[in-house]
């Protein structure tokens, strides 16, 4: 299908239009001549770009439900021959490219207009449209790619545009540090996939012994059984590092609260909505590989499960509005991980996108606070923003419901997709007392979940103001937004209700052309199943949970910031340690970013001391040497005649040897 | 009889002119005609020897003959001396009264004694032609009489050059009292029989190795060389050289082949003294003179690989081609030597100054066609593309690794390296002073024009020979 | 007709030089003519990378002169010639040549301020030589200008470089050449041996597995040098330093390329056995120069010193890629000369203009240039992830191609050469933060003037080609693969000898064990 190139394409356009309209204001601004900047016509065009795409991208959807297999390609072959496994440029859509499609031009959209409000009179405006719609450009490549190569175009694509924005206000050193960070952090993960990648085209072969690089032929490899089991596994453990370096997973998951320092419309669509989740959207792409090694997948569920709660704990105490919503989208994409890792990728995939609905509208919503309240971010410095900004706190208490999983909300049917999934999945490490450990985990992490949401609301939205500022309206451009995110998120718990509510699962059924792949096996969870009364327990107890968290935070915070600090003073060592999170980062330093300076003196100093000092010393030695030549030849006629007779006798002796 | 005139005129020419400008200047007291005579012998002796002098026999052809390479060294010789004919003549210029009708004399006979060891048949001719080429060059260095370091230089190499010519006549006589022949066939056809032949060769040797100023025999050159005006050093660095391989390339075969390590080891060890000899001089003339000690070890690689055959047919081809390279080596190192010491007599104008190398200092901004000759005159040296010395370096050692001497070639061709080191120190003195640095002194007067066109015509010499290396090697074959 | 491409491609600028030398021009009407010589050549290389046959795995536009013979006695000779041709493996690099040709000049008008004259003639010299050395099909040819190419630099960095200018090029100059001689050993014996200095001849001889590795290795010391390998690149952070901008692009662009092209071309060409048997071991070599370059770079506060350890860091990519010795690594070799010639040489521009107007390359002395010269501060991040291989630029096509290559040769080669792609963008960034970004924390850097029109010429020379090749990788690649595709035979002929050889030393030690064994017996 021709269509296909173009839902990258739009963006892309936009992007260049608006670098060219960058570039433009900068040459005026050279000239003095005034503010050349048309903030309206740069805003029109990216945020058109994005919804044109977005148009495409709904055609798509319905033109390949058409297909047969429900998938259409696009292919331009030999975009590198390696000389092996040439690499063809090629996208495909198919239910999974499809609905990723969907959510990322459609949030995007919707987050371009919101930020044609919210970025008003920067002097970087049009800069910011250009790596915003290359960042949408990037992320649609990333998802339509039909082989890793191509989707790597993408994953490093949206890596670049993170680390731009991140340091979109590159002035302050903290910001380009933050996206530096966010960048070499993600690097150590590409290390795992590229390696992924080789080793994927070396060693998954088809019957003819031919490798590719494409996701079908691997797969496929992988299903047949053409692969080693141990490839197999250092496969999938490879491609999970570069997953945890896109999505934030422990060990590599300290870049993604430094990048809160982009302008909040990035948070909310790159490091909650769209790009964090391809580390998910990978795992379940190559899904079949993760069904073949035991190893891998529970290594994926375990590592989730660990970063949800541990991303969680430090939820609990942070006090910048943006940083709890970014602990918060680590935890989330445990939960993610967590719920492919037992192989429940449909529980998993639907979580993806009703977070991806429910945390962008948080993170628009925290935003609309943070500028109206001008540029105030301490969760402990607002309050009582309700009466202010009512359309705002409506919204994001729908988003916090849904995030915190109160009943009936989006997110409460997903997650709790995902913790049945947990418990109905694969048995981890091949031990089913494992699931229900990664039960309690995720149990306890929906508990904390629900704790800080509504600590957040409360402390922002409700009681009394702490704070100086008069917080001022925002315009529609934000606010419509917002109220088209919080209808979506209510809405898309239709896509995935428990079947306890009946067959309708619209998104499963979409799905499973590719989540089906390899039969039954493959799709774990759903094999297993769980008895209806089992599902009514689960969603009861998720249920509790989540009002529990709720009432615990409405009784902390409900009036105002005493009780909380004498809690804190109750437990000083664990608050401490939430609130300098774990240390890690210190760690970090001290460990990595220390021996990697330590390393640079050390080769500095070695390579001018002893490889140099090597060097040079040959010429020092040379120098010695002609001294000593120097030395002999004392301009004394004796010791020439000494020397002529010596050098004669010995040649004459010589001579007389040989022969 | 017109052969045999013919046979003897590349020899003969040069020391009729000599003899007769010496009685015309004893009459006339007009050193241009001296001058003249001996332009006009020296082109004679050139012309004869492409003329058919070469490879003829006849009267006394078991003393005389001179072949093909013999012919070439010989011209390279007369044609060398030519220059430094001119390369002299206003050299002394400011002391006009001063200049010597004799320079010319001497002069002429330096390629005639050269002439008489390429063509030499019996081991006595060498040792006349070494004192010929010798008795005007110990007068030649010591011209600048009022010199201290003229006179110095000039005894020190005369002393050590009567030590060396005992050296050689003990050596024939060890050879005669074994073989009771001179006949350098005779001796070849008995090499390696006799113990005393084998001595008496090998102080042969050593006579011929001070010549060419091999190491350990080489200390006279760097005071000789400085001591001695430019435009003598010039001569000396050019022409010496080609009269001690003239001798060499006939007295090496008569050691046995087994001795050739000998050779090899004095040839590494006169790279080695040459160079790192040179490496912390600070005058120019002496980094030149230890550099043609480096330049005479590299000559002698090819020797030596000459010699290292047992086999008759492998010795034959072996022995040709390193008497092709060394020829070659001695034109194109002559050429490139001869024109460094004419860039510096050119700068020097008689005066003192241009001795060391900070003299040099900035010399492409005061000088620049200058110190872009001397750069040309010294990448040859170092044997750096596209000049001759490249392609002389590149057949020397073509023979030591066709002689399969591998490793000996690897040794001399790295030690040779470290003398790249000085050249370039001295390119890098007239090139790269920084701008507020203090310049060398500014020459004087104008340039001498027979002496800048002698220097250039040793600069096209070493241009053609570096792209067409095959013309010289062709006439070299014949 | 075609023939006479070649020629003119060293011919021009050759010409060029002696024209400038002579040329009783003013200043600017001598750069003029150096810079129509430059132009011209350009165009040529980049006409004869479009006329060149991309199927056709052999030498093409072919020009070969008797030069003259080598006797080798009784009567036989070794005949040298002057011949050159071009094929898939020097086709990137002569296009490459003849592409800098322009921007070298360009990048010298704002610094070189005296002594033009000798400059113009210099740099045309250089590119002359490479031109040659690139495309010399005849062994001693390429030795000719393999040793010429050293003059140029010699006095570009000797007499427009820095402080320490002489010291350096001496460096470079001994060093290098010290490299270079053993090679002139290796190439005699070559021609006495086997009664050929043409490279092609050569190739198709059966050079005993010993003779291949001694030869192997007196090349590769010099191609080691050139390259330059870890741990004989310390000369190269020496000259870059102090070398003008010009003597920067040209040494980081195509200089060192001539000691990668040389073991495609002639290590592997000639020696594939014992290409095969030291392989492994040069890549190893080559991976740890990746890891070891980048913390070098790492610890750098100089900028051109940052980007020439880098340059360590890179050159070791290639050659891991390279000695993986499969298609994909030798592929991604060419390729990534090629890149290699195109980021580094445009960072080096981009260091040339800030040290045109501030006199300074400490990364210390700038910060928040992105505020002052945006235009530079966007070049400078497109080189920055140029180097680092970002996808969608040049980098990327061909350090994966290395890097895949090395890990089908051995996947813990691929995984230590991988390193580097971390610690590039660990240093690179680092660099590119602390000169772009943060606020302005010099005064002087306020009134800092963006690309002028010279600068901006020069930079998208660079660029064009630096895009292009990021989304078309194939249109360079495909060239290439007839010339790799011989390679690859080659690689395997010399595959078999040393298997042939290897089973028949141990056919000797099993016979020689057997022996052993009877006598024991006996006893």
């Amino acid at each position: 299908m021709s269509l296909l190139p173009l839902i990258p394409l739009f963006p892309l356009v936009g992007a260049a239009a608006c670098a060219i309209l960058h570039a433009r204001t900068l040459a005026a601004r050279r000239r003095d001549a005034g503010a050349a900047q048309n903030e309206r016509v740069v805003g029109a065009i990216a945020t058109l770009a994005i919804v044109a795409s977005f148009a495409v991208s709904v055609a798509g959807f319905f033109i390949i439900q058409h297909e047969p297999e429900r998938r259409v390609a696009w292919i331009v072959s030999n975009w590198i021959p390696t000389g092996g496994q040439t690499i063809d440029f090629g996208f495909v859509l198919d239910p999974l490219s499809s609905v990723m499609c969907l959510v990322v031009s459609g949030v995007g959209a919707l987050i371009h207009m919101y930020a044609t409000g919210y970025m008003r009179g920067d002097k970087g405006y049009a800069r910011f449209f250009t790596y915003l719609n290359l960042f949408v450009a990037a992320m649609l490549i990333l998802v339509l790619a039909d082989s890793l190569p191509i989707l790597f175009i993408g994953w490093e694509g949206v890596g670049l545009c993170s680390y731009l924005l991140i340091g979109f206000w590159h002035e302050n050193m903290k910001y380009a540090e933050a996206g530096q960070k966010a960048f070499v952090v993600n690097r150590i993960g590409d290390f795992g996939f590229l390696l992924a990648m080789f080793g994927a085209a070396t060693w998954c072969v088809d019957a003819a012994g031919k490798g590719s690089f494409q996701f079908a032929a691997i797969n496929e490899s992988v299903l047949a059984g053409h692969v080693e089991p141990w490839q197999v596994t250092v496969i999938g453990l490879l491609l999970f590092v570069g997953a945890c370096g896109k999505s934030a997973q422990l060990p590599l998951y300290v870049w993604l609260p430094d990048a809160m320092a982009g302008p909040t419309p990035v948070s909310a669509l790159i490091h909650a909505a769209t790009m964090v989740t391809a580390g998910v959207y990978l795992v379940i792409r190559m899904h079949p590989i993760f069904d073949a090694s035991v190893l891998a997948s529970s290594v994926v569920a375990c590592v989730g499960a660990a970063t949800a709660l541990f991303a969680a704990t430090m939820g609990l105490v942070a006090r910048d509005i943006k940083k709890v919503l970014a602990y918060s989208t680590i935890s989330q994409l445990g939960f993610l991980f967590l719920g492919a890792g037992c192989g429940a990728y449909d529980a998993s995939f639907y979580h993806l996108v009703t977070h991806a609905f429910f945390k962008a509208l948080l993170f628009l919503g925290a935003g609309a606070v943070i500028l109206a309240m001008h540029h105030e971010q301490d969760l402990f410095k607002m309050g009582g923003l309700k009466r202010a900004l009512p359309l705002e706190y409506r919204t994001m208490f729908v988003g916090a419901a849904a995030l915190a999983g109160i009943p009936l909300m989006s997110g409460f049917f997903s997650k709790d997709e995902i913790l049945g999934g947990v418990l109905a999945g694969r048995p981890v490490f091949g031990n089913e007392q494992i699931n229900l450990v990664l039960y309690v985990v995720g149990a306890a992490t929906a508990l904390m979940t629900a704790f800080y949401t509504f600590r957040l609301i409360y402390l922002a939205f409700e009681g009394e103001s702490r704070s100086n500022e008069h917080p001022h309206a925002n315009p529609a451009s934000m606010t419509i937004p917002l109220a088209a995110l919080a209808l979506l998120t209510i809405a898309a718990a239709a896509l995935g209700l428990p079947s306890v509510f009946g067959e309708f699962k619209p998104l499963e059924h979409w799905l499973n052309p590719v989540l089906e792949l390899g039969g039954e096996s493959g799709n774990a969870a759903k094999a297993h199943g769980l008895s209806h009364s089992a599902q009514w327990l689960l969603l009861g107890a998720s249920a509790a949970i989540a009002m529990i968290g709720y009432s615990l935070a409405r009784a902390t915070y409900g009036g105002g910031l005493a009780k909380s600090r004498a809690r804190a003073e109750a437990m000083p060592g664990i608050y401490k340690t939430l609130v300098d999170r774990w240390y890690v980062d210190e760690l970090y330093h001290a460990v990595f970013t220390k021996t990697l300076r330590l390393a640079g003196v050390v080769a500095g100093l070695f390579d001018a001391y002893v490889v140099d000092g090597a060097v040079n010393g040959v010429a020092a030695s040379a120098k010695r040497a002609a001294a000593a030549a120097r030395g002999l030849a004392d301009g004394k006629l004796q010791s020439y005649s000494l020397w002529f007779g010596a050098g004669a006798v010995a040649l004459v002796a010589a001579v007389l040897l040989l022969i | 009889m017109s052969d045999d005139l013919l046979r003897f005129a590349p020899i003969a020419l040069p020391i009729a002119g000599a003899v007769l400008g010496m009685l015309l200047e004893a009459l006339l007291r007009k050193p241009k005609v001296a001058m003249w005579l001996t332009v006009a012998s020296l082109a004679g002796s050139i012309v004869s020897v492409f003329g058919g002098a070469t490879g003829l026999a006849g009267y006394g052809s078991e003393l005389y003959t001179l072949d093909a390479a013999g012919g070439i060294l010989t011209a390279g010789a007369s044609a060398f001396a030519l220059l430094a004919l001119f390369l002299s003549v206003n050299y002394l210029k400011p002391q006009d009264d001063e200049f010597p009708g004799e320079i010319p004399i001497l002069l002429a006979l330096v390629p005639a004694g050269i002439g008489i060891i390429a063509g030499a048949r019996h081991a006595m001719m060498i040792f006349l032609g070494i004192e010929l080429l010798s008795v005007p060059l110990y007068a030649l260095v010591a011209l600048r009489r009022a010199n201290a370091a003229a006179v110095e230089g000039a005894v020190k190499y005369f002393l050590l050059g009567a030590f060396a010519a005992g050296f050689i006549t003990f050596g024939m006589s060890l050879l005669f009292a074994s073989e009771h022949s001179l006949d350098l066939d005779a001796l070849r056809a008995a090499a390696g029989r006799s113990p005393v032949a084998a001595a008496g060769t090998a102080l042969f040797l050593a006579g011929l190795l001070f010549k060419l100023s091999a190491a350990p025999f080489h200390f006279w050159t760097p005071d000789a060389y400085e001591g001695a005006a430019t435009p003598v050093t010039a001569l000396m660095a050019s022409t010496t050289k080609i009269g001690a391989v003239a001798g060499l390339l006939k007295i090496t075969p008569l050691l046995p082949a087994s001795a050739w390590p000998a050779l090899a080891a004095i040839a590494l060890l006169s790279i080695a003294a040459g160079n790192f000899g040179a490496l912390l001089q600070d005058r120019v003339k002496r980094i030149l003179a230890y550099s043609s000690v480096a330049h005479a070890g590299t000559i002698l690689l090819a020797l030596a690989a000459g010699l290292s055959a047992a086999d008759p047919a492998l010795a034959a081809d072996l022995h040709s081609a390193a008497s092709r390279a060394s020829v070659y080596y001695l034109i194109a190192y002559g050429a490139s030597a001869f024109g460094a010491f004419g860039i510096i007599a050119i700068l020097e104008r008689g005066g003192d100054r241009f001795r060391t190398i900070g003299d040099f200092r900035g010399l492409s901004r005061r000088q620049p066609a200058a110190a872009w000759l001397l750069t040309f005159f010294l990448l040859s040296l170092g044997g750096i593309p596209p000049t001759g010395g490249f392609w002389a370096k590149y057949f020397v050692f073509a023979t030591a690794v066709q002689a399969g001497q591998l490793w000996i070639a690897v040794a001399g061709i790295i030690l040779s390296v470290v003398g790249v080191a000085y050249y370039l120190r001295i390119v890098a003195t007239c090139f790269m002073a920084s701008e507020d640095a203090e310049l060398g002194a500014p020459p004087q007067g104008k340039v001498p024009l027979p002496a800048l066109l002698a220097t250039l015509a040793a600069g096209v010499g070493v241009l053609v020979l570096g792209f067409a290396p095959a013309e010289l090697l062709g006439l070299i074959g014949r | 007709m075609n023939d006479w491409i070649l020629p003119l491609l060293v011919g021009i600028p050759a010409l060029g030089a002696l024209a400038v030398a002579l040329a009783p021009a003013k200043r600017d009407g001598l750069f003029s003519l150096a810079l129509l010589f430059c132009a011209a050549e350009a165009a040529l290389a980049i006409f004869t990378f479009t006329k060149f046959d991309g199927t056709n795995p052999n030498e093409q536009f072919s020009f070969s002169r008797p030069w003259f013979a080598l006797p080798t006695g009784a009567g036989e000779a070794v005949p040298v010639a002057f011949h050159l041709g071009i094929d898939g493996l020097s086709l990137l690099l002569v296009a490459l040549s003849g592409l800098l040709a322009p921007v070298i000049l360009l990048s010298a008008k704002g610094h070189i301020e005296r002594r033009e004259r000798e400059f113009l003639v210099w740099s045309l010299v250089m590119i002359a030589g490479m031109q040659g050395v690139f495309l010399s099909r005849d062994l001693l040819l390429f030795y000719f200008f393999w040793e010429i190419s050293l003059i140029p630099l010699y006095f570009i960095i000797g007499i427009w470089g820095g402080p320490r200018r002489v010291y350096a090029t001496v460096k470079f100059f001994l060093y290098t050449l010290a490299g270079s001689v053993v090679m002139l050993i290796a190439l005699l014996y070559l021609a006495y041996n086997f009664g050929t200095v043409a490279i092609q001849e050569l190739s198709t001889k059966d050079i005993p597995v010993r003779a291949q590795l001694g030869c192997f290795l007196a090349f590769a010391l010099a191609f080691a040098i050139k390259v330059p390998m870890v741990p004989f690149h310390t000369w190269l952070p020496d000259a870059h330093v102090e070398a003008p901008t010009a003597g920067s692009i040209v040494l980081a662009g195509v200089l060192l390329k001539m000691g990668t092209y040389g073991f495609l071309r002639l290590g592997v060409g000639m020696f594939p056995a014992a290409a095969v048997q030291c392989g492994p071991w040069i890549a190893g070599i080559g991976a740890a120069g990746i890891i070891y370059g980048s913390l070098l770079a790492y610890g750098q506060s100089d900028m051109k010193k940052l980007i020439a350890c880098s340059s360590v860091a890179h050159m070791g990519t290639i050659v891991v890629g390279m000695f993986a010795l499969n298609a994909a690594g030798l592929r991604g070799g060419i390729l990534q000369m090629i890149n290699h010639g195109l980021s580094t040489g445009l960072l080096f521009l981009l260091v040339g203009v800030l040290y045109e107007r501030r006199h300074v390359r400490e990364i210390a002395e700038f910060g928040g240039l992105a505020q002052v010269i945006p235009a530079f501060a966007v070049v400078l991040t497109v080189a920055t992830f140029s180097s680092i291989g970002l996808p969608g630029l040049n980098g990327f096509p061909g350090e994966f191609l290395c890097l895949k290559g090395a890990f089908d040769a051995s996947p813990l080669l691929g995984a230590a050469a991988a390193v580097g792609t971390v610690l590039g963008a660990v240093y690179m960034l680092s660099m590119l933060r602390r000169v772009a970004f943060g606020p302005i924390t010099r005064g002087e850097n306020q009134k800092l003037i963006d690309l002028n029109g010279r600068e901006w010429a020069s930079a998208i020379i660079l660029l064009i080609p630096m895009v292009w090749i990021g989304l078309q990788p194939s249109l360079f690649i495909k060239p290439t693969e007839p010339a790799v595709d011989l390679l690859i035979s080659q690689i395997e002929k010399g595959r078999r000898s040393l298997a042939l050889e290897n089973g028949a030393s141990l056919k000797i030690a099993n016979a020689g064990a057997a022996e052993t064994g009877k006598s024991g017996g006996r006893r």
